[in-house]
């Protein structure tokens, strides 16, 4: 890619950047201008500005949580990515497994998480396997779903050519059907990205005990005992940078995967 | 020359009730270019695929000879779209057959390297399809089908979507390959003219049902542009055109055949 184009794409993104950023902005004046105004009281609605303080007061506690979580979170997420391409790979090499399990596996998704979370406490014990476990069934099943569709979407042309090519069945599934699929793939890992750090919280709500490691789940809860509203609010804001960040990182390897896509496409 | 292959009285009806193909027979010469050359529906297609082994007659025989000495006869096909995997750069799209066939990784590389620049693309080995024109894509297409050194190369209308001018080079593309690699070749087309030029013998086929109707030798040796330009070869041409409505007429309409 030469300079000039990649600098006019550094650009393109930056003018992208600007308006949510200034609605960002407008929100965030707008939440401090009610609370000199209308006086809630701290711990209803702190301002911004004592969110932010209490979040640099807590820096350590809020760092040390947002990686215990991220970790959980990245975890799940990683069992999801794997068991989600593998299992979506095998329903759509068999019509008979598809019909047989793509209704059932789409009906279990429909359980809430929440609903379960207390029995992965009784299976996983206290402690991170539980927000791992959460954050894995909450996020594979887009993984799943995308790579069924993917697949299922394989060029018939292509699919003769390896049937005239002699190619076997893991040829056909490694060189072709895989990465036809994987800009499908790539969308379902981003919105498991961003499930794998709820999934994470869930998990940390009813399975992890407060300790010295206190993941963000367990920062928030403790807050709420002590009435640090403030505290809270900073918590959720350091669920969501681990959020944005885990999602950025899949992004990023998406793009990497995908610019051969890209290149053959524009 | 023996004859490459010999198909005899073949029929192929699909679950609808069309009669693609009925008492198809017609043999082709080793190492010549055999055009298959009709309006839609009269069973070309068919009988490409019939004999690439991607569908099997109801009735009759198609077969592929080996050459003395070898098992079975390599045939491979390029369709009417190039099929290239699109993240895959040329030269490795070249070297699928070769990979899907386990063959070593050098020894592949420099057998697609050595066909794409045959086929007059040395140099874009590592461009993506997408940045490729359509006559080059369908000239990687035709490097792929040819690395596997085939016996029989069958094409299905596969530069119908090109321009005339790019047409006109890679039917002169085939048969430099032909005459330097010395494979038989099967050509499927609904153009007259691309007919006329590239077969050393043309079967015209009429549909409902597809069958052929005549056998022709255009009986032209060297081929270019001037003898595009002759004559002769509008003779040609207008020969065939008639073959091809005389055909369309002595179909009677609901297909019974007269």
């Amino acid at each position: 890619m030469s300079r000039t184009a990649a600098s006019s794409r550094l650009r393109t993104a930056l003018a992208a950047a600007v308006p949510p950023c200034a609605v960002l902005v407008a929100c965030v004046c707008a939440w401090q201008a009610a609370v000199w105004v209308f006086r809630p009281g701290e711990y209803l609605l702190p301002s911004p500005i004592q969110v932010a303080q209490e979040a640099w007061d807590s820096r350590a506690t809020l760092a040390r949580a947002a990686w215990l979580t991220g970790l959980s979170a990245a975890g799940g997420f990683a069992i999801a990515a794997c068991t989600g391409v593998l299992a979506g790979s095998v329903l759509a090499a068999s019509r008979f497994l598809m019909r047989g399990l793509y209704p059932i596996a789409t009906l279990l998704q429909m359980v809430p998480l929440v609903a379960i979370a207390p029995l992965l406490v009784v299976w996983c014990g206290y402690g991170w396997r539980t927000s791992v476990a959460s954050a894995a069934i909450v996020s594979v099943f887009p993984v799943l779903a995308s790579t069924l569709d993917g697949m299922r979407g394989t060029d018939r042309g292509l699919v003769e050519l390896f049937g005239t090519l002699r190619a076997g069945r893991v040829q056909r599934w490694w060189k072709l059907e895989l990465p036809w699929a994987i800009p499908s793939i790539v969308t379902g890992l981003r919105v498991a990205a961003g499930l794998s750090v709820i999934g994470a919280i869930v998990g940390e709500f009813v399975g992890a005990f407060a300790g010295n490691a206190s993941p963000v789940g367990i920062v928030i809860l403790s807050a709420l005992r002590e009435h640090r509203t403030e505290l809270v609010f900073a918590a959720v804001l350091t669920a969501a940078v681990v959020g944005f960040v885990l999602f950025g990182l899949v992004s990023a390897l998406g793009w990497v995967a995908l610019r051969r896509w890209h290149a053959s496409v524009g | 020359m023996p004859d490459a292959i010999t198909v005899s009285g073949v029929r192929r009806a699909f679950d609808d009730g069309t009669v693609a193909l009925d008492g198809t027979t017609l043999s082709v010469e080793r190492g010549s270019v055999a055009v298959l050359v009709g309006p839609s529906g009269c069973g070309k297609t068919t009988l490409l695929r019939i004999l690439a082994g991607l569908d099997a007659p109801d009735a009759g025989t198609a077969s592929v000879a080996p050459v003395a000495g070898e098992g079975a006869a390599r045939v491979s096909i390029a369709f009417q779209e190039p099929r290239l995997l699109p993240w895959r750069s040329a030269l490795r799209n070249v070297a699928l057959p070769l990979e899907l066939a386990r063959a070593a990784k050098a020894d592949r590389d420099d057998r697609a390297r050595a066909m794409l620049s045959l086929v007059g693309l040395g140099g874009a080995e590592r461009k993506l399809p997408g940045q490729l024109s359509g006559g080059m894509r369908m000239r990687v297409a035709i490097a792929r089908a040819l690395v596997t050194r085939p016996q029989v190369l069958l094409l299905d209308e596969p530069f119908g979507a090109l321009d005339e001018i790019t047409r006109h080079q890679l039917d002169d593309l085939v048969l430099r390959l032909r005459a330097e690699l010395g494979m038989t070749v099967v050509l499927v087309t609904h153009a007259i003219t691309e007919a006329a030029y590239m077969g050393d013998r043309v079967f015209v086929m009429a549909p409902s049902p597809g069958r052929v109707v005549r056998a022709f030798e255009p009986g032209f040796g060297m081929r270019d542009a001037a003898l595009r330009a002759s004559p002769r070869f509008a003779a040609v041409v207008a020969d065939l055109m008639q073959s091809l409505a005389g055909a369309m007429l002595a179909v009677p309409a609901g297909g019974v055949r007269a």
